[in-house]
Formats: structure tokens, C-alpha cells, sequence
């Protein structure tokens, strides 16, 4: 009798030994912080939308290293005072295997000190400020996807050339709103564009959302204008339009880039020929990014022009395709195979280099990313560069 | 000359739709004083009004002022029974946290009911201008201009020609003595809020054709129109035409005339009024 | 009420050590937000007990910010900056406090506001290499950053600012606060110093509150005129104090560490739609309980309120 128990007892001790071993193989967890509320939580939720729809992709194929894989999705509201727990949160309790997300640059500043700490890997979706670039100088573990602020301003300058090759363009107006957004390197902009010879006789400030440009648009008008460029944010952009029709000042062309625009903007009058910078746009002819349209429209029933949605999408599946191939989640292993990535993304080809000004930071997109589009008929039609344009660049109002 | 006489107007206009902001603003805490800080999210309320009757019904945000107005007339006559009312005999501090707490809420609504990115419509006379010679004036911020006159002065005659303003008065004025001639202040109270709230509305239909709508559009507004209705002196109507008329005045020259004057315009702004407040208070001593 | 404050210290040094297991860090760091948003309210609570309705508390938080920020960039050792911030806040108010002297009520918030306006505009458009214009400045980081060190650091400013609001109750600028507060022309009548005490309520209020600014920046490691200076922080101030309880010691701090926690609580439980709840929470406490939270707690006592006078 005796005997029998102890063949049951080495028996469950060894089963017992093989669940710990399965128990090793722990679930793949990450943690993504996204501003959900607040006024970047339009951005916010076209990301964490691209982020379930990789999540639900990924774990149809099989998950990652043998089980689902898991996100822990925080709203961190883009401010610095949330983002800063919450990333704690993630290493110390939630003991995630990399951290993504981190929209605003605020934000990427601020996690710097506890990133310093633990060394997680880190996978950024925004974030564009140099003084975020500055602040991981030597860090190790970081990804950065998006463009940094200056790739922006080089893509602006590529299709400011695009222009006076093909118009003759030459004279630039700006108006920049007066935080962060617009300010970034403002004045770096002007002398570059004065460098690569252009005229830049106007260059004012606003206040975003304020509404009123009637004073500045008159001011404008005082120079004969080809391209009046314009930084600043969704409500900016039918005041602009409406009001520089009002004092009369016609430019070629009115370019604004900010991150998204108001809704009915595109069946508004006013906007035809408004010419806009984006990430992406639903229109691609690429054939990932019909892909991922198709995609979209099947689990969301609708589509979106933001284009955090492709970036987190594109963000997720590198990041389990980088695990699988290195068959753990050690994140020195992972980073190794993540700087290989060499995809075809819905936003055209991701390959990952030293940053710029911190080397050891890998970067993936940067001013290629970018495309113009105009409104048109009610869409949005890309125009720049070549290789996606989905029609004629309108160039006109004189 | 000419760009002296175009931003005099570019200012002129603009003090329209600051006046207009302000006017509600102007007779619940200059007349009554009730610190109402959700009159900003009474504005967005009314802009997103008119949106959608824009959108689903095709009223031209115009006519919609009315139905906006009465909405918000009814709606925040809800509020102040079962809110406001209750917060008018407590310290001052109360009403602030009370309407602070009623624009949280109702900025928050909106965006879970709207989403955060603002909306645009389109009207007719979005783009209209009107040519005087070298000058040319937008239909649409003119025509709020209009509108503000109105409602101030017409604001000013019911106060100050009827029955109804009177007793309005009075109440300001003090409110046991009216309580004791006989006055329904309750009443009185319900609807001047009701008045004041409906105002905000119409102000945001019009700021819808100029602007859009949006959830947080609120804050900035009623930020401005505190600021505006106090340089004017509490209680002082007609006064809010001219606080908005030398400020968007100021405004204008600095973006127009001032290298840089872009950033600095803000900055203008809230130094008139320092200044004003200021020289004001030093001048009755 | 007094061991519930000794309880209550006990508790905030305790913070650190607290067997939180992994939520260890994350507890420190919503505590040290929560010490940072007791201690402003708190300084504009003892400037609000002369019945000046301030909404300076940006500016001053944002002044101590870039004081110790632009000091420690320019190679100021650590410290010095630190200290450099209340008093740079301290300055201004003076000036300030001398030059609004005369203006009451809502007029003297506007004024207030408008300062506060003023100032971020400031920082905004002076030359970049000055103040880093719209774009900020990243700040280093005191004691090197080591979290549970700055959250002691943070538990000494408030208990500074704790220290300050009671020092001013006990004696009896207490008694010349309330009479300035209830009316100024009757103080005066009655021999209270009106404008030596008014200044100096405004001038401490606006020392603390800058010290707290320089505090946070060695925290967040980020000055930004639109954050730094913005509105945000004086509404937060005044309505964690009313939401608290005004006039008193104990109700900023517990309205801090109530608004904090109900908003982080509301959030875990509603991802979306929190604020509403929240706004709601707003509104039904200042209805039922006019005296804030440490009215309900005073009243239950049957004490006369300490709050309200």
C-alpha cells in the first residue's frame, strides 16, 4: 500500500514538475499606453483600434511563441502626470515583455527617468520632438516608428520643391500655432526654405482654435503669395480657408498639415484644392495598405483616414513576427530580430536605422512616410509624391 | 490707410461674436451673480444644436438660433431647479464648483456622444463678402455682429423700459427687499438663468458657421467672456460692446502691425484688462 | 482631529514601504502627484482665508518651474535653483499683490487671470534660447531622479505648506484674515493692518506654491508654457480646496487625496465617460455638503464649523 503511494506521489510530483515547466511558457503580455480621453483621443483610438485588429490577426495565426498574446491598454490622455504610473505599472506590476504606444511628445519626455530605470523595450508610435530623441540618447531598447519632427519638415520641403518644379512656385506665407505643434523648429523651417531659395515674406503666429485670422490673412495679402503653409490643428482649418476667401487673399495654394481635420470639412465648398500632409491615406494604391483597408472594413464595418490605425496595426505585427523569429521574449534576442525588419506596411517599406542624432535608437519611418493630398469631390485625393498619386496635382485660384 | 481702415474692421467684426459670447455671461453674473462657468458648454450645447439640425434637417444655422435658444432655455431651467438654485445662498466659492462641475459633465457627454473631433457645416453665405471700396467685410461675422447689438440692446431696453427688468433689478439689487414687495425671485432667478443660458446658445450657432463644433470649444470662450464682461463692469451692458470692441481692436493692430504680432495678440488681450482693472480700481480711490 | 492627522502622517511616510508588491512604484508616483496637488491647493487656500479669489496659482506654479529649470541649465548647483523658484514666485506676487491692491472679487480673479495669461504669453514668445519659447525645457532632475527620495522631498513641501496654514491659524493672523475676508472696511475700522496682511497672505501663498512648481519640474523633468502656466492648475487648485473645504487646513489635503483617487478609481472602473461621473461627484458634493468634505466631518462632530465661518 505503501508503495502505491509513494508511485502516486512521484507520479503527481512529476506531473506537477511538467505543468511548471508548461507554466513557463507564459503568455506574451504588452502594455499600451494611447491617450483615449481628452483632445488627442481621436488619435488615440485610431491606434488602439489598429492595435486589436493586428491582436486579433496575430492570435489567429497562433499567438506568439506558442500562446495568445495578450495587451494591457491604458489611457494615459496624453498627459505626462498619467503616463509616467502607468508605464511604471506596466514594468513592476503587470511585468509587460515591451511597452508601446506613447503618442505625445510630452509624454515621451516624461518616461525617460522611469524607462532609464528598468531598460524596457520600447516600441514608440509618436512622439515626434527632438528633446524626446535627446532624452533616450543611449538607450538601447527603443523603436521609434514614427518620423521624428524634422523628417516632417524635410517631407514639407521635398514638396515644396515638387512645386516650383512643376508651378514655379517660389513665395511661402506661414502661419504656426503658438504651442509646441506649430513651434517646433519654426524658425529652422523659414531658413531652410530660404536656403533651398525660396521667399518666405510672411511668417506669423496663432492663437489655435481662437477662429480669427482676419487680421493675419489681411497682412498676408500685402504679398503676392504662391503657398500659404499653414500648422495647426483640425479647428483651424475651415476659419483659414472661409476667411482668407473674405480678405481676398488668394494664394495658389493653401497647405496645411495638422494631424487630422473636422468632419464635413471634405463636403464643404471651401475645401476643394485645400491641400493636406498625411501619413496615409485610405486611397493608397499600395497593396498592403488595400489589405489592411479590407481588413479594417471587416472587423470595424466602417474605414478611417487616421493613420495611427496602419501604424499601431504595423507596430504589433513586426513586434510578434520579431518575437517569433527569436523564439523568446528576452528582449535583447527581440530587439536583435526587430532590427532586421525589412516589411511591407500599409505606409510603404519599414526598415529600421540609427536615429539621426541618438544612434543607438532605432528608427523606422521618416520623411518618405509622408504624403499630400487634396480635397476633392469629397475625398481625399493623394497628389505626392508620384508613386501614390491617385490624381493630377490642382493647382489654382488665379 | 487702407489696411489702417480694413483692420479697424477686421476688429469691429471680430467684437461681434465676443460680444455675442459674452452677453449671456454679462446678465447671469453681472445682473444676478451667479458664477456660472458652464456657460462655455452652454455655447457648445447650442453649436452642436444647430449642427445637427444643419445636418439632418438642412436648417440653416440662422434660423436654428431660435431652436437652439429655446432648448438651452428649457434645459438649463432643469439645472437651476434642481442644481443652482440650491448653491445661490452659499458662499460665492459653491456656485464656481457647482457650474465647474456642470461643464465637466457636460463636455464629457459630448464627447462620448460626439467624439472629440469638431464638426463643420456649410452655409450659403459662409464665404459672402461685402465690398465697400478697399474694404471687404465677411456676410457671416457681420451678420453676428448684428445679432449681438441686438440682443444687448435689446438685453438693456427689456432691463431698463419693462416691467420684467425691473423686477429683475430689484432682485439684483437685493433680494430680501424683493422677497418683501412681493417679487417671485425664485422665478425671476429661473428665468434670467434660462435667458442668459439661451444667449450662449445662439452665440454658439453663430460661432458654429465661423468655427465648427466641438466638445472642448467651450472652455476657451467662456475663459474670454469672464474676462470681457468683468473689464466691462459687472452689471454694465453696454459696456460688453465696448469691452469686446477695444480688445478685438487691439487684437487686430498687434497681428496686423506688430512683426511677430501673431503670438503676442493673447498677450494684448488680457493686458487691456489687466490694465483696465487696474487703472480702474486706483482711479475711485 | 488631531490623531487623525497623526494617523494620516504616519500613513504618507509609510507610502514607500507599503506591501503594495508590484503596484510598489506606481503608488509612490499617484502619491507624489497627489502631495503636489494638496500643496497648491493648500497655498491658495491660505490666501483665499482673506477673501481674495485668486487665479494667479498658474503663474506662480510656472515661475518657480522655470526659475529653477533656466537656473539648473545655466549650471546653478541643484539646490540653489530649487530654492531659487519660491522665491523668484515670492517677488512677483509682491509686486503684483501691491499693484491689485485695491480690486475685490471677481474683478480681482479676472485681474489675476489675466496676469497668469500674461505671463504664459511671455514665456511663449521671448527668444527660445532664453526661455525655450513654445516648445519648453527639460529640467534635471533632483536627488538624481531617485523616486522614493523625491516623494519624501514632496511629503517635506507639503508638510511645509501644512505647517505654513496652520501657523497661520493658530495665531492670530487667523483672527485678521477672517475680518479682511468678512469685510475689508469694518477690519480696518476694528485696527487690522488690512494691506500688510493681505500682502503677506498672497506673498506666502505664492512662495509655497512656487516651491511646489520647482518641486514638480524635478519630477515631471519638463517646463512647457502651455502646461507649466496653464489654467489648468489654479482651476485644480481652487476646486480641490472648495471640493475639500475652504478655509481650512485639513480640506485641500483631503480633497487632493479624494479627487486624485476617485478619478484614478473611476478610470479603472469606466474606461470611457469617467469625467462624467466625475463632474457629477462635483456637483452632488458641493450640493449636499456646502462646507466640502470637512464640513460633513466637522458637522458630525456637532462642533460649530470649522469651515464656512
Amino acid at each position: 500500500m505503501r508503495n502505491v503511494a509513494v508511485i502516486l506521489v512521484i507520479v503527481a510530483m512529476v506531473a506537477l514538475g511538467g505543468t511548471e515547466g508548461l507554466a513557463q511558457r507564459e503568455q506574451v503580455r504588452i502594455g499600451i499606453t494611447l491617450p483615449l480621453t481628452g483632445p488627442a483621443s481621436v488619435s488615440g483610438k485610431a491606434a488602439e483600434a489598429g492595435f486589436r485588429l493586428a491582436l486579433d490577426e496575430i492570435n489567429k495565426a497562433g499567438g506568439v511563441l506558442g500562446s495568445r498574446m495578450q495587451v494591457i491598454i491604458e489611457d494615459d490622455g496624453n498627459l505626462p502626470a498619467r503616463a509616467v504610473p502607468i508605464f511604471t505599472k506596466f514594468v513592476t506590476v503587470d511585468r509587460v515583455h515591451a511597452i508601446t504606444g506613447i503618442f505625445g511628445s510630452a509624454v515621451g519626455v516624461s518616461i525617460v527617468g522611469p524607462a532609464k530605470l528598468h531598460e524596457p523595450l520600447i516600441l514608440m508610435i509618436g512622439a515626434a520632438s527632438p528633446l524626446v530623441e535627446r532624452g533616450f540618447a543611449d538607450y538601447k531598447y527603443l523603436f521609434h516608428y514614427h518620423p521624428w519632427a524634422y523628417h516632417n519638415l524635410e517631407a514639407v520641403f521635398n514638396f515644396m520643391e515638387f512645386l516650383r518644379t512643376g508651378t514655379g512656385a517660389s513665395t511661402i506665407a506661414i502661419l504656426y500655432e503658438d504651442g509646441p505643434f506649430g513651434s517646433t523648429g519654426i524658425d529652422d523651417t523659414r531658413r531652410e526654405l530660404i536656403r533651398r531659395g525660396f521667399d518666405v515674406p510672411f511668417m506669423e503666429a496663432f492663437k489655435s482654435g481662437s477662429g480669427d485670422f482676419t487680421a493675419l490673412l489681411t497682412r498676408a495679402k500685402r504679398h503676392p503669395v504662391d503657398v500659404l503653409f499653414w500648422i495647426g490643428f483640425d479647428a483651424d482649418a475651415l476659419p483659414i480657408a472661409v476667411q482668407a476667401r473674405e480678405v481676398g487673399f488668394a494664394p495658389r495654394m493653401i497647405f496645411g498639415t495638422p494631424a487630422s481635420w473636422p468632419v464635413g470639412f471634405e463636403a464643404n465648398p471651401v475645401a476643394r484644392d485645400v491641400a493636406g500632409l498625411a501619413g496615409w491615406t485610405s486611397a493608397s494604391p499600395l497593396a498592403a495598405s488595400r489589405e489592411f483597408v479590407k481588413k479594417y472594413q471587416a472587423k470595424y464595418r466602417a474605414t478611417t483616414e487616421e493613420y495611427m490605425a496602419p501604424m499601431a496595426y504595423t507596430i504589433l505585427t513586426t513586434l510578434a513576427a520579431a518575437m517569433n523569429k527569436a523564439g523568446t521574449p528576452d528582449k535583447d534576442r527581440v530587439t536583435a530580430e526587430l532590427a532586421r525588419t525589412d516589411a511591407e506596411t500599409p505606409m510603404g517599406r519599414l526598415r529600421f536605422r540609427p536615429s539621426r542624432l541618438s544612434p543607438s535608437i532605432y528608427q523606422g519611418f521618416d520623411a518618405d512616410l509622408w504624403m499630400v493630398f487634396q480635397f476633392r469631390d469629397g475625398r481625399r485625393v493623394p497628389v505626392w509624391p508620384t508613386h501614390v498619386a491617385a490624381g493630377p496635382l490642382a493647382w489654382r485660384w488665379r | 490707410m487702407d489696411l489702417f481702415l480694413q483692420t479697424l474692421v477686421n476688429g469691429l467684426i471680430q467684437s461681434g461674436t465676443y460680444a455675442l459670447a459674452s452677453s449671456g455671461l454679462a446678465l447671469a453674473v453681472g445682473v444676478l451673480h451667479i458664477v456660472n462657468f458652464a456657460h462655455g458648454e452652454f455655447l457648445m450645447v447650442g453649436a452642436f444644436t444647430a449642427y445637427w439640425l444643419s445636418l439632418l434637417v438642412g436648417v440653416d444655422p440662422l434660423v436654428s438660433l431660435v431652436p437652439a435658444g429655446a432648448l438651452l432655455f428649457v434645459a438649463s431651467g432643469g439645472i437651476y431647479r434642481f442644481s443652482v438654485r440650491h448653491v445661490l445662498l452659499a458662499p460665492e466659492l459653491n456656485a464656481l464648483l457647482l457650474t465647474f462641475g456642470i461643464a465637466i459633465t457636460l463636455q464629457n457627454l459630448a464627447v462620448l456622444a460626439f467624439g472629440a473631433t469638431p464638426r463643420v457645416v456649410h452655409t450659403a453665405y459662409q464665404i459672402t463678402t461685402l465690398s465697400l471700396g478697399p474694404i471687404s467685410v465677411g456676410v457671416a461675422p457681420l451678420i453676428t455682429l448684428v445679432v449681438s447689438v441686438a440682443v444687448l440692446s435689446g438685453m438693456y431696453a427689456v432691463l431698463y423700459r419693462t416691467g420684467v427688468g425691473k423686477s429683475i433689478r430689484a432682485v439684483a439689487q437685493n433680494r430680501t427687499g424683493a422677497y418683501l414687495v412681493g417679487l417671485d425671485v425664485d422665478r425671476i432667478y429661473l428665468l434670467t438663468f434660462g435667458l442668459a443660458s439661451a444667449l450662449a446658445a445662439v452665440a454658439g450657432a453663430m460661432v458654429l458657421v465661423r468655427i465648427g463644433a466641438s466638445p472642448h470649444m467651450g472652455f476657451a470662450f467662456v475663459l474670454k467672456a469672464f474676462a470681457i464682461i468683468v473689464m466691462a463692469g459687472l452689471g454694465n451692458l453696454t459696456g460688453v460692446l465696448w469691452a469686446s470692441l477695444i480688445l478685438a481692436t487691439g487684437e487686430a493692430f498687434v497681428r496686423t502691425y506688430v512683426p511677430g504680432g501673431g503670438g503676442w495678440a493673447e498677450a494684448v488681450f488680457f493686458l487691456l484688462i489687466f490694465g483696465t482693472l487696474v487703472w480702474r480700481s486706483w482711479r475711485q480711490a | 482631529m488631531r490623531w487623525i492627522a497623526l494617523a494620516g502622517l504616519g500613513a504618507a511616510l509609510l507610502v514607500p514601504w507599503m506591501p503594495a508588491g508590484g503596484y510598489q512604484q506606481y503608488v509612490v508616483q499617484v502619491a507624489t502627484f497627489v502631495l503636489i496637488n494638496a500643496a497648491v491647493a493648500l497655498a491658495w487656500d491660505i490666501q483665499a482665508r482673506t477673501g481674495q479669489l485668486s487665479l494667479a496659482p498658474a503663474a506662480f506654479f510656472g515661475l518657480g518651474a522655470y526659475a529653477y529649470t533656466m537656473a539648473a541649465l545655466r549650471g546653478v548647483p541643484l539646490w540653489l535653483a530649487f530654492a531659487l523658484g519660491p522665491v523668484a514666485s515670492a517677488a512677483v506676487s509682491l509686486v503684483l499683490g501691491v499693484i491689485t491692491l485695491r480690486l475685490q472679487g471677481l474683478y480681482f480673479a479676472i485681474a489675476t487671470l489675466a496676469f497668469a495669461e500674461v505671463v504664459k504669453v511671455i514665456f511663449k514668445e521671448l527668444p527660445v534660447d532664453l526661455t525655450g519659447g513654445a516648445v519648453g525645457l527639460t529640467a534635471p532632475p533632483l536627488l538624481g531622479g531617485h523616486q522614493t527620495g523625491l516623494y519624501y522631498l514632496g511629503l517635506a513641501v507639503l508638510l511645509v505648506t501644512i505647517g505654513a496654514s496652520l501657523a497661520v491659524r493658530q495665531t492670530r493672523l487667523h483672527y485678521a484674515f477672517t475680518a479682511i475676508r468678512q469685510g475689508e472696511l469694518t477690519a480696518r475700522v476694528l485696527g487690522v493692518r488690512v494691506v500688510q496682511v493681505k500682502l503677506f497672505a498672497f506673498v506666502l501663498s505664492a512662495f509655497l506654491i512656487g516651491l511646489v512648481g520647482a518641486y514638480a519640474t524635478s519630477r515631471l523633468f519638463f517646463v512647457i508654457p502651455d502646461d507649466t502656466f496653464g489654467i489648468g492648475i489654479s482651476v485644480s487648485a481652487l476646486a480641490t480646496a472648495i471640493f475639500g473645504g475652504v478655509y481650512t487646513t485639513a480640506g485641500p489635503v483631503l480633497g487632493a487625496l479624494i479627487l486624485r483617487t476617485l478619478e484614478e478609481g473611476l478610470h479603472i472602473v469606466l474606461r470611457q465617460g469617467y469625467l462624467v461621473v466625475y463632474g457629477v461627484i462635483l456637483m452632488v458634493v458641493i450640493l449636499y455638503l456646502p462646507g466640502g468634505l470637512v464640513g460633513l466631518l466637522t458637522r458630525r462632530r456637532g462642533r460649530d464649523a470649522a469651515a464656512g465661518d
